[in-house]
């Protein structure tokens, strides 16, 4: 029997990225694992349940199980057809899968999109007009002493997120908990806003307000209304007196302000309210980003083309601008004859419309298990998964960067996403030329 | 001349439109403009496999038949002559042009006269968001010319407006006038949240019902008739100034009759 | 073989000498029996391929920086051909154009200006995505908090086992200081302003954080010299600081290069305000040319929009304030902190026609071309493709002042000496600012010259030195440097007529440092310091030689 203790082994599953996990492998199976939250122990530990285990290509409508060399053909013959693929997922495999990702987009002169488009895309448009000062999340266990969570629910989406980064971590100065002040912003009390210094309720839909009101006060000026989006004036206030007193602030902000109403306006005026903040204290803003490795996406995507998401590649260099160039706009305008999805799954998370359009068109996928995007596809290939069964890059929601670890072999008939890639790159360059 | 454009293929990809302008069509050899290039997605074909083109008439302008919603570019940056769109529109119509005239008789789509610098559209349908905007990551939107829109329109209409009109018969929907540091919108329908956030200057006037407060960063002056596009309009709104979060002095109105719950205001 | 060609090689001593180059394999050999193939240089500039020592172009910065500004991208695009990526950028680049743009010009080896520890791995990945040039990164040191300490604690030994072993971890090729002392003041939204200041938390000053890494620097034996960013730069009188920088190393100073200070343009002001600015160019170059132990490179701006992005937080927050413009930024725990902001500099504005003076005074001013290199500090000062239009302006008065007329504020003409000074660069000088110089600065042996043994890193210019009026031409002479007639790189021919014909991927050269007594001393400091100041663990921090595509080691003390 073999036995490996691993230690230091960066965690494939939300942004945070712990990196001080430890695995036990016996037999190539993983047996054991310490110090990850329950979320992670539970991925690590079942990731050989429910998984697709053979190639797959529709043959009459059913599935029929193959070689991987022939599902790659299909593959490869559907994008080579095609006369607008749409290349769609990434977030959650490596950056070296996506490199070649975006090679494949460009060579095809189809589009490319990842989940940033259904989740912090507006983050990333805000910054775009606006810049923001940010920091690493080291930075913040050292010197915050006050850590606003807007709009998310670190508790549930990002278990160790306190306890590693912020108001649980023992930080170079402040090392017991009530050395800091945490302060929530949500429509309802969450895990999160219990364990709160100060709680602050806000109407759904109305963070905008709020934020012009908080800017407001923090400049100083007056405003002739008794409560801002169901928050007394004088909460607003106390509020805005905490973040200028602070002597090290961060705002980490979720869903609650990208998917709700105002959207890429909430965030500008988030950074543009910790911008005016760093005229009288420091500051940052940090976004909290949700699969593993979705800033590494914007990160490959922006150093190769010089844009985070929603590219189009037709006329055979990067546009971009999402409203017109996402994948939820071009399937909405019924533009797209072929998808190729990676890691992903759009027919369960994409807009009703959307998902009608995916499903005119032929869909490959590439994934760990099947999914309701995997049972609708022509071609289905499994792969290792990153982190566990394959190595590869992921970058932190604050840009820090690790090499995820191969703990075990995978699935003899598996390969990496990157590898599975290259090959079905290597086919559709046979096919055109 | 005038020229006949009527889509005659049905596609499932973009369509880079750029050369349907006045200043590139007109003008030119039939048979050359029927050989133009013409992309599809990842295709490149000519003009003649997608649209048909006939001559009519001896106006300087370009009459599209047909359901153009996926051709990109139409009319961007001319600066003469007139186009007319039968049907339905697609995105970035009149995109950075500097004269002429669009009219559209259906809907048009989103960026409509982005980074206009002069001429008039007019769609007697509804229009997307962005009408009048400035790109992602840049400041320069409408800066000159008149937008008329009779419908109703998206999200963002005059964001970044540095000049120029913009008239919206319908409903607007969310942060009209957003980041204005000049010109003028008008909405006579209701709108969604916060018209005119973050703006510097220019003048925004919703005549319907919003929905939502007003910005708290926004002080209100009194009511009055603003004079919107040359015209005293003969409504009272109440009057606003804004955004002080951005110590902007811009002009925001809402409509006193369609908003009651406004009403407060008149006892400050 | 390049043939009959007009061959400058300063370092070889080589002054336009009509002469053959020949290349076996990846190397300049003596002689060939027969060559391969034959470019026929009659009439044309031989030089070695560039070699720029700071341009940021690789990395986190950069990224953010890209990611800020699509609208600087929309209009600047270039399309795919079969042997070529796209990309976009008009003033940071995406890496693949990046590669290709200095490829065209005839550069064949360029130095990543800055990277932070923490994030090199990101540096990695794109400088692996850029290809065409050979490359390496200086490592961001000069406010990391372990050396800090171990700097103030005065321990030389323990200081330089623990900076070996951050450069070995990170594959990094020097130390690179910016604005020592301030950006852990930053951290707390402050700043220091002069070199004597102390710094918060650490009870240390600048000149000890200089001082300190400069010897840790020669104890460590590394080819380059520390490369400094000097404190307060930007700021009006700040030549002040940069004299007293250097005089800092006074006690220091030898024949051999000590300390090098970069795009000194920003740096060389005097005046009290942005209305009195005025050149402190003169004052700097006195002081450059009265030691030999000291080199700088310009900073020369170019009058046109870029982006500026610094790892110095404090004065791109005070460039924000100043213009109201965009703004990131981007602090590093325990390490540095990183800003951008878009910029326009306009040649009637009166601020930017005196920098813009400066840079070309600091050239002209310093006498000798071994101490003084061409950089746009890219993008800062100007993008990348400016490189030819800063060399005409250096070999030609008239050129200058051409430049100096029409909209040119006229009130700037009175704030420095340009106007007065006609010398003008030859072609060798030249050669020596944009490859021979920064490569022996740099100690990288096989580059920036052709003698026997070099690597095959070759630049053909259409112009003829023996018919072409430098001064006169100066159109021409930027037509030629932008889109060079010939590029070899490591043996393959991949520039023809300013066009690339091949892509290649180039090595990424990196220094070790980390003896073994030095790797047990370091890794007992690691156990003790890292997690006091790391969110991240030191097994992951370290990147292996394997993650990096083509990595190339040299040893520290043997080059």
């Amino acid at each position: 029997m073999s036995r490996t203790i691993h230690e230091d082994v960066p965690c494939p599953f939300c942004g945070c990225l712990c990196d001080d996990i430890q695995v036990t492998v016996e037999d190539n199976a993983i047996k054991e694992v310490r110090r990850s939250c329950s979320i992670s122990k539970s991925k690590f530990l079942n990731y050989t349940q429910d998984r697709l285990d053979m190639p797959m290509v529709r043959k009459n409508g059913s599935f029929v199980q193959t070689s991987l060399d022939q599902a790659l053909d299909r593959a490869a013959d559907i994008l080579a057809a095609s006369r607008y693929p749409l290349m769609y997922g990434w977030s959650s495999t490596c950056n070296e899968a996506q490199r070649v990702g975006i090679e494949l987009a460009e060579l095809l002169g189809g589009a490319i999109d990842n989940t940033t488009t259904v989740c912090h895309g507006p983050s990333l448009l805000a910054v775009q007009g606006l810049g923001s000062p940010q920091a690493t999340l080291g930075d913040i266990s050292t010197k915050a002493d006050l850590v606003i969570y807007w709009g998310c629910n670190p508790m549930h989406s990002h278990p160790r997120h306190l306890s590693r980064y912020t108001v649980f971590s023992k930080g170079y100065f402040f090392k017991r908990r009530e050395d800091r002040k945490m302060v929530v912003i949500d429509v309802r009390e969450t895990p999160t806003a219990r364990a709160a210094d100060l709680f602050i309720k806000i109407q759904p839909n109305r963070d905008f307000e709020l934020l012009s009101a908080l800017r407001m006060a923090v400049r100083d000026e007056e405003m002739d209304v008794d409560s801002v989006a169901g928050v007394p004036i004088e909460l607003v206030e106390e509020l805005a007196d905490i973040m200028v007193n602070a002597s090290y602030g961060v705002l980490f902000y979720g869903l609650g302000l990208t998917m709700t109403a105002a959207k890429s306006a909430n965030v500008d005026s988030a950074i543009l309210l910790v911008r005016d903040l760093n005229a009288r204290t420091k500051f940052s803003i940090i976004p909290m980003r949700g699969h593993y490795n979705v800033t590494g996406c914007n990160e490959v995507m922006t150093w190769q083309t010089g844009y985070p998401f929603a590219v189009d590649f037709s006329l055979g260099y990067p546009r971009y601008n999402p409203g017109e160039t996402s994948v939820i706009d071009l399937l909405s305008r019924g533009e797209g004859d072929a998808m190729l999805v990676v890691a992903a799954d759009p027919v369960s998370s994409f807009p009703l419309e959307a998902v009608k359009r995916i499903m005119k068109m032929p869909l490959i996928t590439i994934d760990v298990r099947p999914t309701p995007t995997t049972y609708r596809s022509e071609v289905v290939i499994p792969s290792a998964i990153t982190g566990i069964e394959a190595e590869g890059t992921a970058y932190r929601m604050d840009g820090v960067i690790f090499k995820m670890k191969k703990l075990v072999d995978p699935p003899p008939a598996l390969r990496s996403d990157q590898q599975v890639l290259l090959d079905l790159k290597r086919k559709v360059e046979e096919r055109i030329g | 001349m005038t020229l006949r454009i009527t889509i005659t293929k049905k596609v499932e990809a973009p369509i880079f439109g750029e050369m349907i302008s006045p200043n590139k069509l007109i003008g030119m050899n039939l048979s050359e403009a029927k050989k133009l290039d013409i992309q599809i997605g990842n295709k490149t074909y000519k003009m003649e496999q997608v649209f048909s083109l006939e001559e009519s008439g001896s106006e300087k302008k370009l009459v599209l038949i047909g359901d153009i919603s996926h051709v990109r570019f139409v009319g961007r940056g001319m600066t003469e002559g007139s186009i007319l769109v039968e049907g339905k529109a697609g995105p970035y119509l009149g995109d950075a042009m500097k004269g002429g005239e669009i009219i559209v008789k259906g809907d048009a789509d989103s960026w409509l006269g982005a980074r206009m610098l002069g001429g008039t559209i007019e769609i007697h349908g509804n229009a997307g968001n962005f009408v009048g905007a400035a790109y992602r990551g840049s400041l320069r939107g409408i800066k000159n010319g008149t937008i008329k829109i009779h419908g109703s329109c998206g999200s963002w209409a005059g964001l970044h407006s540095r000049g120029g009109l913009i008239w919206i018969d319908g409903d607007a929907g969310l942060f009209p006038g957003m980041h204005m540091s000049a010109g003028e919108v008008y909405i006579g329908g209701g709108c969604g949240e916060m018209p005119g956030a973050e703006m510097i200057g220019g003048k925004i006037a919703v005549a319907g019902r919003l929905s939502g407060s007003v910005l708290p960063s926004f002080s209100y002056d009194k009511t009055s008739k603003p004079k919107i596009g040359g015209v005293k309009l003969d409504k009272q709104f109440y009057t606003f100034t804004g955004d002080i979060a951005q110590g902007g002095s811009g002009k925001l109105y809402i409509g006193v009759e369609a908003n009651p719950h406004l009403k407060y205001l008149e006892e400050l | 073989m390049i043939k009959n060609g007009f061959v400058y090689d300063p370092a070889n001593k080589i002054d336009g000498d009509q002469m053959d180059i020949f290349i076996e394999g990846s190397k300049v050999v003596d002689s060939l029996h027969e060559p391969e193939w034959i470019l026929d240089a009659a009439g044309m500039v031989v030089m070695p391929g560039g070699v720029d020592i700071h341009a940021h172009i690789a990395g986190s910065k950069v990224n953010s920086g890209r990611a800020m500004r699509p609208e600087d991208h929309e209009g600047h695009a270039y399309p795919r051909t079969s042997f070529t990526r796209s990309g976009t950028g008009r003033s940071i680049p995406t890496t693949f154009i990046t590669g290709y743009l200095f490829s065209q010009m005839g550069y064949t080896t360029v130095i990543e200006a800055a990277s932070p520890p923490l994030k090199s791995r990101h540096t990695h990945e794109e400088l692996d995505d850029t290809p065409m040039i050979d490359k390496a990164f200086l490592t961001l040191l000069g406010n990391n908090w372990i050396v800090a300490r171990l700097l103030r604690d005065g321990s030389m030994e323990e200081g330089s086992a623990f900076t070996a072993w951050v450069l070995n971890a990170v594959k990094g090729y020097g130390i690179k200081i910016v604005n020592p002392g301030g950006l852990i003041a930053w951290g707390w939204g402050k700043n220091v302003s002069s070199i004597d200041d102390r710094v918060p938390l650490f009870d240390i000053t600048p000149r000890e954080i200089l001082v300190g890494l400069m010897m840790i620097n020669r104890i460590l034996g590394m080819p380059h010299t520390i490369h400094v960013h000097t404190n307060n730069l930007g700021r009006p009188g700040n030549y002040q600081t940069t004299i007293e920088t250097i005089k800092a190393f006074d006690p220091y100073g030898s024949s051999s290069p000590s300390i090098h200070i970069t795009h000194c343009q920003f740096n060389s002001y005097a005046g009290d305000s942005w209305a009195t600015i005025r050149s402190g160019a003169e004052e700097v170059a006195r002081e450059v040319n009265s030691r030999e132990w000291l080199t700088i490179d310009i900073g020369q701006l170019a009058f046109t929009a870029t982006t500026t992005m610094t790892a110095d937080g404090p004065f791109q927050y005070a460039l924000y304030e100043l213009t109201g413009a965009k703004w990131l930024n981007a602090d590093v725990e325990s390490e540095t902190s990183a800003g951008i902001v878009p910029v326009i500099y306009r040649k009637k504005n009166l601020v930017n026609a005196v920098q813009w003076s400066i840079g070309l005074e600091l050239a002209l001013l310093v006498k000798d071309p071994w101490r003084v290199f061409m950089t746009t500090d890219h993008p800062n000062a100007a993008p990348l493709t400016y490189y030819p239009t800063v060399l005409a302006w250096l070999m030609s008065n008239e050129y200058r002042e051409k430049t100096m007329s029409g909209k040119f504020n006229k009130r700037a003409k009175r704030r420095s000496l340009l106007p007065s000074i006609d010398r003008e660069y030859t072609l060798q000088e030249a050669a020596v600012i944009t490859r021979a110089a920064t490569a022996r600065a740099l100690n990288l042996t096989s580059k920036g010259h052709l003698g026997v043994g070099a690597d095959a890193d070759v630049a053909v210019y259409d112009m003829n030195p023996r018919e072409t009026n430098f001064s006169k031409e100066h159109g021409m002479v930027r037509k030629a440097f932008r889109r060079a007639k010939y590029v070899v790189k490591g043996g393959d021919i991949v520039v023809i007529n300013g066009e690339v014909v091949k892509e290649v991927y180039g090595r990424t050269l990196w220094v070790n440092s980390l003896t073994p007594q030095r790797k047990e001393l370091a890794e007992q400091i690691v156990a003790s310091e890292f997690e006091k100041h790391y969110s991240i663990r030191p097994s992951n921090y370290v990147v292996q030689e394997d993650y990096l595509k083509k990595p190339m080691e040299i040893r520290a003390g043997e080059f």
